[in-house]
């Protein structure tokens, strides 16, 4: 045995072995349905698994699911729509069927854990969403609006990217802490500007007397109040509003921008920058941690592999003891 | 019978790497049998127990403690057998005990290798070898170093004394013993007594004992990185092959000089500074058709002209320095882009291709990139620009999304707004907005940065079809999504990119000024010394450049008379400990001893190498005096020779290239470990 070779050989077994500490904890065999039914077919079970997790298979999907967004925009286009309707309708269907498949295989794979992930959940949603537009007859009149509608919510189909990229995955679940934040900011936001909304009503929105059109009712109230939020045109509606004769209604304005605009919409941002701030930190220190577990798996390699050794120099040397006196055993028998 | 056995089990068990000095791995082989030596191969777990410590592998106070005297063990004849099977140079040594002293140095000659006598744990000088009795450092160790030397070159006799030869190899040889605890067993710490029997090992408990409680087989050495401030780039150009072998004097040198020095650079940044403004007084000239302008005209035509070429030429220059390394840098790249495109409306001038006045007019404006180029010439604008890319290459999965959502909202807000685009009536002001892909894309921008969005909505709504509902909440949820999340998650990449990055940077910036004052105190250092000592300080000894030098002089003349010496030093030491920290680096213990091996085995072949060329080059001129025989010799042998320091160089190049794959902590690159240990050249 040439120990050059055997060195270099070890340290590749070494590597295999780490390999195989990462992979084990991936995949769980789950051999029962429910409790005590098992699975009769689970050789086939396993190798749709194999097959789900193929990157070959991640690559057709995105690859279907760009060509869905491409169809799409061009259905948009009139012309394009009156030449070649035939075709995309057909793609379309063909694309239905392909997304349909996949769901079959991933709930065949594992039915009950299916519903726990959420892009599984987006999939069943956007597959009925899919459906929709074969559930209504498209020559009626009296559909149109609602084709118009149903039509604009395909446009779902493209948010499946996300789920194939393991970065945006990522990302998302990153952007989605965020998002909790500043849904807490946004509410507080709301809660700001219904309380100003009930005091514009009563200031200024009398019918007769008031701006009804920007302050008549609740809804109205709202949006007036929304744009004084994101800044834009404010200062036509504060001209409106002199015309009425609220000349003191600039206090009102300014006071409620300089909450709404300057304090909660930059809040926003310092509390976003805060998170991702710590999400970063987080992020770094999980891949620092699964350095260091990397390392200490590669050590226990090591020390696996120097055991494994000494074991059979134990048993080489048992063996060159045992050997010369084989023979008399021989002899004797 | 026994030994035998136990030789050859030692030698098929592949415990160490082949053709080591069999001397050291012996020691395990003798009367302790497999035990020992699969103990010394295999030193167990240290307290890798202890779980999540993380700091590397826990060498702590982990001693080679079955290391046995080689004494008893190549006595074997199966040593010598696998010594030769190995294919080292060396034949089998009957006597073990001054090949195991012939590491050894009497301490008067070793001039590098000094440190390590001292650091042994007695601070002595004599090593007893167990069974051997006391050996005589001074004479047997001569000769047998010399003996130990010879075996490759028999045929060429050392005349000199070993030890003022190969000072390097020596240097290497130390090392390895200091690395590898060898001191404290020639101290007779593990001698002749047998530490362990197989016994041992059959026990379980004992065993795992045995294992636990010594570290893994991975030895830490340090490594001193030799930082050479001094080397500076145009120290670095120079040396480069390039220049060194032209035959004709080396433009590439002036080009760079020139393209170097300050009077250039600051000329260049004239020039495009008056480029822009003889472009702006051009567009403001150029309409009016007055007789009295038409030499200013002239004049700013010719400035501009004059301009391009000597930007052409300034890349040319660049070219002469080094094509591929223009290519490379990719400011460089930036500044010829620029450059092309804005000379492509001259060319197209003087081709002849004037039909497209149009497009003649918009191409003339490209003039105006040439400005651009001074992105490139000062270090804070580069710097800022660099910062911006990194963030930017950040934040691409956020565009990605970004674009996603983009094309999302795109396509259902053309079908969601069809009857508001479709519509006859005249009165709306922004029917075109959600007519086709283009505008809707245009129109989402719109509404992204959130101007005049309250107005849109309130022009769909004048179409009775359309319902109040949808379009509402599509526009308040893409404000929503867009501006209000979008827009602070792009701030806040930003700012978190820009504090890491000016972190950086200052880390940066302290390190380097850490780094001077280190230099500048060794310096001092150096320059008080020689002083003291009266020595003349030659050119060649002072590796600094003379402009360096003179800055450090100065510098020394005020400070050492100022404070004592005590106070001095202690101001330097903080400085001096942060900067010369030494990089720790793991590696298994049989590769670092084959690559100590090989490294000290160079040495012995460079020196070797060395001599040939002298023998090549001294026989070369005279073919027809000496005879053929000793000629065809010389060039055969000399390739062999180079033969062998080649495939020395590549086992060399292998091992490193092995441990980078299979280090357990390689936290530095193996061809910075080659060039940091002190024994290559």
């Amino acid at each position: 045995m040439e120990p050059t070779e055997s060195f270099h050989q070890r340290r590749l077994v070494s590597n295999l072995v780490v390999e195989n500490f990462k992979s084990s904890s991936d995949s769980d065999v789950k051999h029962t349905l429910f409790w005590q039914f098992r699975r009769r077919d689970t050789e086939f079970c396993a190798y749709i698994r194999r097959l789900l997790q193929n990157p070959l298979l991640n690559s057709v999907m995105i690859s279907i699911i760009s060509l869905n967004a491409v169809f799409l925009g061009l259905e948009t286009d009139y012309a394009i729509k009156l030449n070649s309707y035939a075709y995309l309708e057909l793609a379309d269907l063909i694309i239905i069927s392909i997304y349909t498949t996949e769901i079959l295989l991933k709930f065949y794979v594992d039915p009950l854990n299916y519903w726990r992930s959420g892009y599984n959940l987006f999939d069943v949603l956007l597959l009925l969403i899919a459906y929709l537009p074969y559930t209504i007859d498209k020559n009626d009149i009296k559909h149109y609006r609602t084709w118009n509608i149903i039509n604009g919510f395909q446009a779902l189909k493209i948010l499946k990217l996300i789920s194939y990229n393991r970065g945006m995955r990522s990302l998302i679940t990153a952007l989605g802490q965020t998002v909790k934040t500043v849904i807490y900011v946004l509410v507080l936001l709301f809660l700001l500007m219904f309380i100003f909304a009930i005091l514009g009503y009563g200031l200024y929105g009398d019918p007769e007397t008031g701006d009804s059109k920007n302050w008549g009712n609740l809804a109205s109230a709202l949006f007036t109040l929304f744009c004084l939020v994101t800044v834009d045109g404010w200062t036509d509606f504060q001209d409106e509003l002199d015309q009425y004769g609220f000349s003191a209604s600039r206090a009102f304005t300014i006071v409620f921008i300089l909450l709404g605009f300057f304090l909660f919409f930059n809040m926003s941002i310092g509390v976003v920058i805060m998170n991702i701030q710590d999400s970063t930190q987080n992020y770094e220190r999980e891949l620092k941690a699964e350095k260091q577990a990397a390392l200490q798996a590669k050590k226990q390699a090591i020390l696996q592999r120097q055991q494994e050794e000494v074991n059979m120099l134990i048993h080489q040397q048992i063996w060159l003891r045992v050997k010369p006196e084989m023979p008399k055993h021989s002899e004797r028998s | 019978m026994a030994t035998a056995g136990r030789g050859q089990g030692r030698a098929g068990s592949g415990v160490g790497p082949p053709g080591s000095w069999q001397p050291w791995q012996r020691r395990g082989g003798g009367r302790a049998g497999a035990g020992g030596g699969a103990g010394r191969g295999r030193r167990g777990a240290g307290s890798h127990g202890n779980g999540g410590e993380g700091a590397g592998p826990a060498l702590g106070a982990g001693r080679a403690r079955d290391f046995t005297a080689p004494t008893s063990s190549a006595r074997s004849a199966p040593a010598g057998r696998s010594l030769r099977r190995a294919g080292t140079l060396r034949p089998a040594r009957p006597r073990p005990a001054p090949e195991l002293v012939a590491g050894t140095r009497p301490p008067e000659a070793l001039g590098a290798s000094r440190g390590w006598v001292r650091c042994s744990q007695h601070g002595t000088c004599s090593y007893p070898t167990g069974g051997q009795g006391r050996v005589r450092l001074q004479g047997k160790s001569g000769s047998a170093a010399a003996r130990r030397r010879s075996p490759e070159d028999a045929s060429q006799t050392k005349v000199s004394s070993p030890f003022t030869l190969l000072p390097r190899a020596d240097a290497i040889r130390s090392k390895l013993i200091y690395t590898f605890y060898l001191i404290d067993h020639l101290q007779g710490l593990s001698h002749a007594i047998p530490r362990h029997n197989i016994q041992d090992f059959l026990d379980p408990k004992k065993q795992r004992k045995l294992m636990f409680t010594d570290h893994h087989q991975l030895v830490r050495f340090n490594i001193t990185p030799v930082r050479n401030t001094i080397i500076t780039p145009e120290k670095r150009l120079r040396n480069r092959i390039q220049v060194r072998c032209s035959r004709w004097p080396p433009l590439a040198m002036w080009a760079s000089w020139v393209l170097n020095s300050t009077i250039f650079k600051s000329f260049i940044i004239c020039l495009i500074f008056l480029n822009m403004l003889v472009l702006m007084i051009k567009s403001e000239v150029m309409d009016k058709m007055d007789a009295s302008l038409v030499s200013l005209k002239l004049i700013l035509e010719v400035t501009v002209w004059v301009i391009l070429l000597i930007f052409i030429m300034e890349i040319l220059l660049n070219w002469i320095v080094s094509f591929r390394g223009f290519w490379k840098s990719s400011w460089n790249v930036f500044d010829f882009s620029v450059t092309i495109v804005s000379v492509i409306p001259e060319f197209l001038d003087l081709t002849g291709i004037t039909n497209k006045i149009a497009a003649m007019r918009l191409i003339r404006a490209f003039r105006i990139l040439r400005t651009l180029k001074l992105f490139s010439k000062f270090r804070q604008v580069r710097v800022i620009i660099l910062a911006i890319a990194k963030t930017l290459k950040a934040m691409t999965f956020i565009l990605l999304l970004l674009v996603v959502f983009f094309s999302v909202f795109a396509v259902s807000g053309i079908f969601f707004f069809e009857s508001y685009s479709r519509s006859d009536r005249t009165d709306l002001e922004y029917s075109m907005y959600f007519r086709d892909l283009p505008n809707t894309l245009v129109t989402l921008f719109i509404l992204f940065t959130m101007d005049h969005w309250y107005a849109l909505l309130q022009d769909t709504w004048k179409i009775p079809e359309m319902n109040k509902l949808i379009s509402s909440l599509y526009i308040i949820l893409w404000l929503l999504i867009g501006s209000f999340m979008f827009r602070n998650f792009f701030v806040a990449i930003m700012v978190t990119n820009f504090q890491t990055i000016r972190s950086d940077l200052a880390e940066e910036v302290k390190q380097i000024e850490a780094q001077k004052k280190a230099d500048l105190f060794k310096i001092q250092i150096r320059e008080s010394r020689s002083q003291a000592s009266g020595l003349e300080v030659g050119p060649g000894a002072e590796a600094p450049p003379s402009a360096q030098q003179l800055e450090y002089k100065v510098v020394v003349k005020q400070s050492v008379k100022d404070l004592d010496w005590e106070t001095y030093i202690h101001q330097n030491l903080q400085s001096l400990v942060e900067v010369n920290e030494d990089g720790q680096v793991v590696w298994p213990s049989d590769s670092l001893f084959r690559y100590f091996e090989l490294l000290e085995q160079l040495q012995h072949n460079l020196e070797e190498r060395k001599r040939l060329q002298h023998y090549a080059a001294v026989a070369a001129p005279a073919p027809l005096h000496s005879t053929r025989a000793p000629q065809a010799c010389l060039p055969c042998s000399l390739g062999v020779r180079m033969q062998a320091n080649c495939t020395m160089v590549g086992m060399l190049e292998h091992l490193t290239f092995s441990n980078k794959q299979a280090g357990s902590e390689a936290t530095q690159e193996p061809a910075s470990k080659l060039q940091a240990l002190p024994g290559l050249c």
